[in-house]
């Protein structure tokens, strides 16, 4: 694996030689899949001076110096820096070749070729004075997406599809393309690789393109002439923010740094609270060796476009974050970090109005119950570990949330929040195999009448667990058909919280809260190639809200069961290109054939991610 | 933007202090509204049904004056019984003698502007407290304003209409099924139709509704245009004070109570900002008002519901407990056969029978959608008319809101009547149209309203929606409607100004809401065919027998969904079979028009554009996981 970015490669370096989730979790860029890599680059430079003195800078180089012969392949030829013009001083003792300075220790490959030295890879330095150095580093991913899946849908309202559309459930199956091109661009200063940069500024723009083909009308815009395919594109930014090193604490690198504008966030191992790209200013570092790591962030969180949920450029959410959390690695046995965390959200959006999307579907406030604004104060006390536990693995998240909604449209009145969660994954690894179990509870609001709201919901989940995206009820958004104008559960989240979307949608926690059982095998069947399976089996914790809003006395609490497989393969063992295949069904119980009858519902998509 | 940490984490939990517990009687009850504290009854149709007496009539008129003298002002207040029998008719000294109908957006033409008699819109805002309501839900005047907007809910943009969108113009004085005259028996009329001014509630006694007040005296009648704010309104305080005592059950109300999700609002204020003190003023007989056909201007009692005197007498059909319409004794709509149709093709009277068996069996088996507690059955009302639209028979559920007897009627006739082969030419003879509707649906069509397509009345409500496709702001106005205000000139669109609906009772609604007592012989000028007027939302199918229209069945009563689910399930052969009617109607059809003529076959010239017809609801039965319970009807 070939370093692409001083950045990325301190990053990797930290990740695979502290195996710490923590530290990932602090320093992520968001923007790629991140699996560990081999990273040998940084301690060879380490140390390697440059060499020659500004006194030299008149001379010119000679050109045998700048390139080098073989017989068998063709010319290499040394990078040319803003340190071209300096001298190299041969040692005819040691009878290596001598290089001008450390940035040519490996050999330069095209503009294009990101596996060599590369000034756009921030292997080579820009501009700046021997250690003072800047880099500019730049990548790109192109991200495709085809899926296939069927949901549960209403026919049109207003007008159907079809004649003879005299039931309210339609034709659930869709497709979906999305095609997502990030660019990255940092600027970074630094002694490179063996330490945090001193000073980066990252711009992350996205390019996304969509089409959704449904077989209904009016699921895709709310006018149904709009007719039942929607094609959208949207431009906004991953990140864009700009970090200073505040300071090293320790002779090992311990630091503090300040990190301001758009950037990754996760709140956890797992991503059950808040796993989002927003605006914000976060303060965090570490110390004792890295063995404690902290974050006192604030969000300011910007609203997403439905179609693509890129942030938009400038359009409030009306929501901020505040996030103070550590990580302490060994805590409880060694290989098993935990982390303490406390987080509070102020929702004031209902201060704004109603709030539609951009197919025009009221999404603030949530169009169900009476349908009236709120804001949401609410703070989550969580308590997490991840690691092993000598040969098993085990990943815990506990949350208890407090606060209060202005008004719960459900309840008809103001509610206080009282609500948890609670998720363990545990696993063994069997040669290539790994067999794992998940046990997830998210709690549900037994009586939406009575001021307390104990459904559990979180800010922006987007959780990896229990099978990920391949698991159908995780990865696919239910709308939560005859029973207002919004979804049971949203894409890339289990909790079944009634909000019209996770991008624009407020959290509500008079819901039914969900309880999940999990079991799955990975295969490492090639290095190539990984196969992960997994069987849930889902219920409602309690039903009460569900037959609040559906005006339906006998909903049952079994969901049903969530089966779902997939490959991950790596053609180039390096995360260049990355091919995902999964596909999943949920078998319906009781519980949705009340809601949304007895039909399977499936969903079967491939992924390409190239990176450069 | 920015709050800091600790001050809005001290602001949610001060807030939360404050906390007041709305409406939660008996462990339920949600929010800002709702009835008595702890008065839950379980009432669910079956208790007993109890009358108002005078001492309980003289009693809310002294609590509503007395509320009324407290906010400084005088005002109108009307006591009506389940069947809109006026038991009071109270009018304090310097109250507004009249009120000004404004829909609040501007339109122009139908009642928009009108001024009327106060002591006529109380009685219209204590009729539809009574009729909308039952010992399963307690709606008032507020809950209709929000089911009979261009949106729903009201404010929403791009949402389509209401519900009930239509239901104002009906219990028409002009009705033939609203009754006037000196005896009891109901349905009344309510001299403006139904109401969507706030001040009209629903009256309880031991969770038995009993009747409602309706208060007017602000001078302006009209709706309630957004449901995302908690009005503070005047009319519906002093309604709440004149309620004390008689209040709805805190489970019974809209708050409670979703209809696709949205819960229906019953008061924006609540009992606990209401008080009164410990002595209320007297109240003078010379303050009592006479209104020719509605009040003798005594306080009396009401009769209680499902008496013979109520005009609503128990019964049974098909096994279920049914009502049937009453003037005496006899039933005023026995089951009858049709008028002669070449080749015999009309309705017998066994075969109208069988309908009503079937439909109200259907209703029985079919999940309520407005009533609680929840998973109870839907409780409604049906006619079965000929393809004239008379009726040949009539049934309803015990308990089902009193609105639905005429409603029923109106959508049975519209959908016959729009069906019928001289649709066209009927509707286009009628006097005074502001649009030429029947011109403008060949337009939007493409076809000629010539009976080539079946109609219900959930197909016309689509194309007397002042948007097309409903709902979606900005567009133009269905054929059978009247431009927004705003997108269009002359005469433009309101909720007192629907377009064809109201342009056809255009007449006597005026001479209803202006000279009360002097009610036209049939609402629509057109004549009998829509004799109580039209109406313009789900519930009535057309039937027919080998592609000849013989009538139409119209529901109305527990959602809307449910009534088509009563009248097209009911009318089907699978409906029929399941009443034990085997033998009775097209084998494959029922009584339901050929799949090719019904409206939702119309291609229509708009691109993505299909009118509807007949939708049943979701999970339509109770305890059964079928879904899809109209396939292929």
């Amino acid at each position: 694996m070939i370093v692409q970015g001083v950045r990325q490669a301190w990053e990797k370096l930290a990740e695979c030689e502290f195996r710490s989730r923590a530290l990932r979790a602090l320093a992520s860029s968001g923007i790629t899949v991140c699996l560990c890599a081999s990273v040998a680059l940084a301690d060879e430079e380490a140390g390697v001076e440059p060499v020659g003195t500004p006194a030299q800078a008149e001379a010119v180089i000679p050109q045998e110096v700048l390139e080098r012969s073989f017989a068998d392949r063709p010319t290499e030829h040394f990078p040319e820096t803003v340190y071209e013009s300096i001298q190299p001083v041969e040692n005819s003792a040691s009878g290596f070749i001598p290089v001008p300075d450390r940035w040519r220790m490996f050999y330069a490959g095209k503009w294009y070729d990101p596996y060599n030295q590369n000034v756009i890879k921030a292997d080579i330095p820009v501009f700046g004075a021997p250690g003072d150095e800047w880099f500019f580093e730049t990548s790109i991913i192109s991200d495709t997406l085809f899926e296939a899946r069927r949901v549960p849908v209403p026919v049109g309202f207003a007008s159907t599809k079809r004649p003879n559309s005299n039931d309210v459930f339609g034709d659930g199956d869709q497709t979906v393309f999305q095609q997502n091109v990030i660019t990255s661009f940092g600027l970074i200063k630094g002694d490179t690789a063996f330490k945090p940069p001193d000073f980066e500024l990252r711009v992350a723009p996205i390019f996304n393109f969509n089409h959704v083909e449904a077989a209904e009308d009016g699921l895709l815009k709310a006018d149904p002439t709009a007719g039942s395919s929607r094609s959208d594109s949207f431009v906004g930014f991953q990140e864009l923010f700009a970090d200073i090193h505040l300071a090293n604490l320790s002779d090992r690198y311990d630091f503090v740094s300040l990190r301001g504008g758009i950037q990754q966030f996760n709140a956890d191992f797992r991503g059950f609270l808040y796993n989002d790209n927003q605006p914000g200013a976060r303060f965090f570092g570490n110390y004792d060796n890295n063995k404690t790591q902290f974050n006192l962030a604030w969000f300011s969180r910007l609203d997403k476009n439905a179609n693509s949920g890129i942030n938009t450029l400038f359009h409030d959410r009306h929501e901020d974050v505040f996030v103070a959390n550590t990580y302490r690695q060994d805590l409880l046995a060694l290989g098993h970090s935990t982390t303490f965390s406390v987080v509070h959200r102020a929702d004031t959006a209902g201060n704004q109005g109603y709030e539609y999307d951009t197919n025009d579907f009221l999404v603030r406030p949530t169009a169900i119950g009476d349908q009236r604004p709120k804001n949401i104060y609410s703070t989550y006390l969580g308590l997490g570990g991840d690691g092993h536990l000598g040969r098993v693995n085990t990943t815990t998240q506990l949350y208890y949330v407090f606060g209060s909604e202005s008004h719960n449209p459900i309840a008809n009145q103001q509610v206080d929040i009282s609500a948890a969660m609670a998720a363990q994954e545990v696993s063994y690894d069997v040669d290539w195999t790994r067999f794992r179990s998940s046990f997830l509870w998210a709690s549900g609001d037994s009586d939406p009448y009575d001021g307390t709201a104990s459904g559990f919901d979180a800010i922006f989940d987007s959780p990896n667990f229990a099978g990920g995206d391949l698991a159908y009820w995780q990865r696919e958004g239910l709308p939560f058909v005859g029973g207002g104008g919004t979804n049971l559960n949203n894409r890339n989240s289990f909790l079944p919280n009634f909000r019209p979307g996770k991008e624009m949608g407020q959290s509500n926690f008079v819901n039914p809260g969900l309880i999940l059982y999990n079991l799955g095998v990975d295969f490492e069947l090639l290095p190539e190639l990984k196969l992960v399976t997994n069987a849930s089996y889902l219920q409602f914790a309690n039903t009460a809200a569900l037959e609040v809003l559906r005006q339906d006395g006998s909903i049952g609490r079994d969901i049903g069961w969530d089966l779902s497989a997939g490959f991950l393969y790596r053609p180039l063992l390096t995360n260049n290109v990355i091919i995902r295949i999964g596909s999943g069904v949920l078998i319906p119980e009781q519980g949705q054939e009340n809601l949304f009858g007895n039909q399977t519902n499936y969903h079967a998509f491939t992924n390409l991610i190239l990176q450069y | 933007m920015y709050r800091p940490f600790f001050r809005s984490f001290l602001v949610a939990t001060a807030s939360g202090a404050l906390v007041s517990c709305g409406g939660g009687g008996g462990g339920s009850g949600g929010g800002q509204s709702g009835g008595s504290e702890g008065a839950n009854y379980g009432c669910d149709g079956g208790c007993a049904h109890q009358a108002l007496s005078a001492e309980d009539v003289s009693t809310i008129l002294r609590q509503a004056a007395t509320a009324t003298r407290e906010l400084g002002t005088a005002g109108t207040f009307a006591v009506v019984d389940r069947v809109g029998n006026v038991l009071a008719l109270y009018q304090m000294t310097g109250a507004n003698p009249t009120t000004t109908i404004n829909g609040g957006i501007g339109a122009a033409g139908g009642l928009e502007g009108a001024t009327v008699a106060s002591t006529l819109a109380a009685i219209s805002k204590a009729g539809t407290g009574a009729y909308l309501s039952s010992q399963g839900n307690a709606f008032s005047t507020r809950t209709a304003s929000q089911i009979i907007q261009e949106h729903y809910l009201p404010g929403q943009s791009n949402q389509p209409g209401g519900p009930l969108f239509g239901v104002q113009f009906s219990q028409l004085s002009c009705s033939d099924v609203t009754l006037e005259g000196s005896a009891m028996a109901g349905p009344r009329p309510l001299p403006l139709g139904f109401a969507g001014d706030p001040g009209g509630l629903p009256l309880y006694k031991s969770g038995d509704l009993v009747g409602a007040i309706g208060v007017e005296f602000d001078g302006i009648y009209t709706i309630d245009r957004g449901v995302s704010d908690v009005d503070s309104n005047m009319e519906e305080k002093v309604a709440l004070a004149g309620s004390i005592g008689f209040e709805a059950p805190a489970e019974r109300v809209g708050d409670n109570i979703s209809l696709a999700g949205r819960s229906l609002r019953f008061a924006d204020l609540s009992y606990g900002e209401v008080t009164l003190p410990e002595t209320l003023d007297e109240i003078s007989d010379a303050n009592l008002v006479r209104v020719s056909q509605y009040s003798n201007g005594q306080i009396r009692g009401g009769v209680p519901f499902g008496s013979v005197a109520s005009g609503f007498a128990d019964t049974s059909r098909a096994g279920v407990p049914a009502m049937f319409l009453t003037n005496g004794g006899a039933a005023r709509f026995p089951t009858r056969g049709g008028r002669g149709l070449a080749g015999g093709a009309q309705l017998s009277a066994a075969e109208v029978n069988a309908l009503l068996d079937s439909a109200i069996l259907t209703a029985h088996r079919a999940r309520a959608a407005i009533r609680t507690p929840r998973d109870t059955s839907a409780r409604v009302s049906i006619f079965v008319v000929d393809d004239q639209g008379t009726p040949l028979g009539f049934t309803r559920s015990q308990d089902a809101p009193v609105f639905g007897a005429d409603v029923s009627l109106q959508k049975a006739r519209t959908a016959a009547l729009f069906s019928s082969p001289d649709a066209g030419a009927v509707l286009g003879s009628a006097p005074g149209l502001a649009r030429n509707y029947v011109g403008e649906y060949s337009a939007f069509s493409g076809v000629n309203l010539d009976g080539s397509y079946a109609f219900d009345s959930r197909s016309i409500g689509n194309m007397a929606r002042p948007f097309t496709p409903d709902g979606i702001d900005g567009t133009p106005p269905g054929p059978f409607s009247l431009p927004y205000p705003g997108l269009g000139v002359g005469s433009t669109w309101s909720v007192f100004n629907t377009g064809l609906q109201f342009d056809l009772i255009a007449a006597a609604v005026f001479s209803s809401a202006t000279n009360p007592g002097a009610s036209a012989s049939s609402c629509a000028s057109i004549g009998g065919r829509l004799r109580n007027g039209a109406q313009i939302f789900a519930g009535g199918v057309p039937l027919y027998r080998g592609g000849t229209l013989i009538g139409a069945i119209g529901v109305s009563g527990d959602g809307i969904d449910q009534d088509d689910l009563t009248a097209f399930y009911g009318a089907s052969r699978r409906g029929l079979d399941y009443a034990g009617y085997t033998g009775i109607g097209d084998p494959e059809l029922g009584f339901n028009a050929p799949k090719d003529r019904r409206a939702d076959h119309i291609d229509l010239p708009q691109p993505q554009l299909r009118l509807r017809y007949a939708q049943c609801p979701e999970a339509p039965f109770i305890r059964d996981n079928d879904q899809n319970g109209c396939e292929g009807l």
